[in-house]
């Protein structure tokens, strides 16, 4: 390893390491998997016992899939952020008010490697968490609706942005609050973002402009729900009068399409976060 | 080969001015501070004097508001000084999910993003009395275990200078002793320890400079020796008969004005004067003893603490009101 590598990049390996074993050692993985495993069996038997009623028509066996499929979709996201947001409600009020950051901090690494290092563990937790629920939610409705939404990926990506952005604004809120206010203030801010995007959703319907005008101000301010809709888009059949029929009557949500906008818009939403938090934490006494 | 004379390198830790102010509560009052390489050094001072706030600042964890620092010759949090450093907390709290043996793994691999750092976890379980428990979990081990791996912990990479915040509060008498000798033993390599304690025994068996912190100032600060108060002057003046044992104590008790003692040929006489010495010397050869012995008897650290915080603390409050 270069020494550049040997300063920068290895003590957030170890941090990343660490938090790995941490999962293992304190069962949450196995426990996780476990009822990630219930989870996906609760929905499989829902999917087959739908699946054998619904008659033969086309068209309506691929609009209860995707009911099906974006109710899947909603539960993994619901559980994406409460993966993100218990493992890190206590990263740096908590842990320093235990004792537990002091001995890494006066060790010779950047506090930025250690907040960024405790990040890329969380969110490499999450991700393989995130990938491995999804996924099997996407193959599940395949096998037993024979329903394949168009772009997966696109759906696993945006899953993916929206717990990067939520752990980033954990962190910054965990720099400022003890970690059981952390995890209720950013479980809020989840709610706050899905019903703004419910309020979005009404104000479209209704051509209410007031409505949708405030319900987008709430999406820039928390884009939580945003990404969802967005992973949502990823599953809309494509034919164009289904599509827009669907589009209209998601029980979670009106799935939005991506634009580069909104991506570029998270992805600086989500470095303003840690920036802030790496900021907060670097003037902070232990 | 150059050689650097001692006196001439610079200061493991020199202090300037150093205040910290938590909202509008002061820890730290101006502490002026110079610890000279290779030695054990104290740092005595009553609960809330602001010990561990100093020793923070000095750790890099909390930055002081005003004052200058400098530890080993560099910013104290910054990446040279802490790949030299090593620090016990307090609250000595570390992963309870870890083994003790990968904590000392997890935080040598961390030292090693400072410098090369080549630890033998074994080795310095074993230094701290740990060989046995290496691979039990933090969980499982009493308060006393967890002070030792701290103690390990803060061993990691070699450090030139130690910060101990209390280290020997969950420790029994076995312990403590072992701590002792750990600590001469890091001094005989010439690591230098800062000792941050309010065991004033502890303190007086192992270090060689001293400073004593009240509300938030250095109340005094040298070599322990130089410390000691004087509570007495003893001169050995062999068998005396009563009459001049009578005249003596007389004459004894005009200088000092405390009544002096005879025991076994010795005469005790109280004094916190060291410089009364040669006058009540001359007076016991002018009255007619035969003085065999004489010097001051210093206190223990104790009285000399208890003494230097109760004039703090009243000068301190005068000049406040």
């Amino acid at each position: 390893m270069s020494a550049w590598a040997v300063r920068y990049l290895k003590p957030l390996g170890v941090l990343v390491g660490s938090t790995w074993k941490e999962g293992l050692r304190r069962r949450l993985i196995i426990v996780g998997l476990l009822l990630t495993v219930a989870f996906l069996v609760l929905y499989g038997l829902g999917a087959y016992f739908a699946f054998r009623e619904v008659g033969d028509l086309t068209e309506v066996r691929v609009l209860a899939a995707y009911q099906l499929l974006s109710f899947g979709i909603f539960v993994c996201s619901f559980l994406g952020t409460m993966l993100v947001i218990f493992s890190a409600a206590g990263v740096i009020s908590g842990d320093s008010e235990s004792g537990l950051l002091q001995p890494l901090v006066a060790r010779p690494l950047g506090r930025w490697q250690v907040l960024v290092g405790k990040y890329l563990g969380f969110i490499s937790l999450f991700l393989a968490y995130q990938v491995l629920l999804s996924g099997s939610v996407i193959m599940l409705t395949r096998l037993l609706a024979d329903f394949s939404p168009p772009q997966p990926f696109q759906t696993l990506a945006f899953l993916a942005l929206q717990g990067m952005v939520l752990l980033a604004l954990v962190s910054l809120i965990s720099s400022v609050l003890a970690p059981v206010p952390t995890g209720i203030v950013a479980f809020m801010a989840f709610g706050l973002s899905f019903i703004g995007g419910v309020v979005r959703q009404i104000g479209m319907l209704l051509s209410n402009e007031t409505a949708e005008v405030i319900g987008r101000i709430i999406t820039y301010l928390l884009p939580s729900d945003n990404l969802f809709r967005m992973a949502l888009s990823g599953l809309q059949p494509p034919s164009s009068l289904l599509g827009d029929i669907l589009g209209n009557l998601g029980p979670f949500g009106i799935p939005v399409e991506p634009t580069t906008f909104s991506v570029v818009y998270a992805i600086v939403y989500l470095a303003a976060c840690l920036g802030i938090a790496v900021a907060l934490f670097a003037r902070r006494d232990l | 080969m150059l050689l650097i004379p001692v006196e001439t390198a610079s200061p493991a830790i020199s202090c300037e001015g150093v205040v910290k102010s938590f909202g509008t509560a002061q820890a730290l009052r101006g502490v002026t501070l110079r610890v000279p390489r290779g030695i054990i050094f104290g740092f005595l001072g009553p609960n809330g004097a602001g010990k561990s706030t100093l020793l923070k600042i000095l750790v890099g964890l909390v930055r002081p508001t005003a004052g200058s620092v400098l530890v080993l010759g560099g910013r104290p949090g910054s990446r040279p000084v802490q790949a030299r450093v090593g620090y016990l907390s307090e609250q000595f709290r570390y992963p309870s999910w870890m083994t003790g043996r990968e904590l000392v793994h997890f935080h040598s691999a961390l030292t090693s993003a400072g410098r090369p750092v080549h630890t033998n976890p074994t080795d310095l379980l074993r230094v701290v009395g740990l060989a046995e428990a290496g691979d039990r979990r933090v969980g499982e081990y009493s308060k006393g275990m967890q002070q030792r791996l701290g103690l390990a912990q803060a061993l990691v990479g070699d450090p030139s200078l130690i910060f101990l915040d209390e280290p020997t509060s969950a420790l029994d008498p076995i312990g403590r002793l072992e701590v002792r000798d750990l600590l001469l033993g890091l001094r005989g390599r010439g690591v230098t320890v800062f000792l941050n304690s309010h065991l004033l025994t502890e303190v007086e068996r192992v270090c060689d400079h001293v400073a004593v912190v009240d509300r938030g100032t250095v109340v005094t600060h040298g070599p322990l020796e130089r410390l000691l108060r004087t509570s007495a002057a003893r001169i050995r003046v062999g068998h005396i008969s009563t009459e001049l044992r009578i005249a003596l104590a007389a004459r004894l008790e005009e200088i000092t004005g405390f009544p002096a003692a005879y025991e076994r040929g010795v005469l005790t006489v109280p004094t916190s004067a060291p410089g009364q010495l040669p006058a009540l010397v001359k007076a016991a050869v002018e009255a007619g003893a035969q003085v065999y012995e004489a010097g001051p008897v210093r206190g223990s650290l104790e009285e000399t603490f208890v003494a230097l915080i109760r004039e703090h603390e009243a000068n301190d409050g005068a000049g406040r009101e």
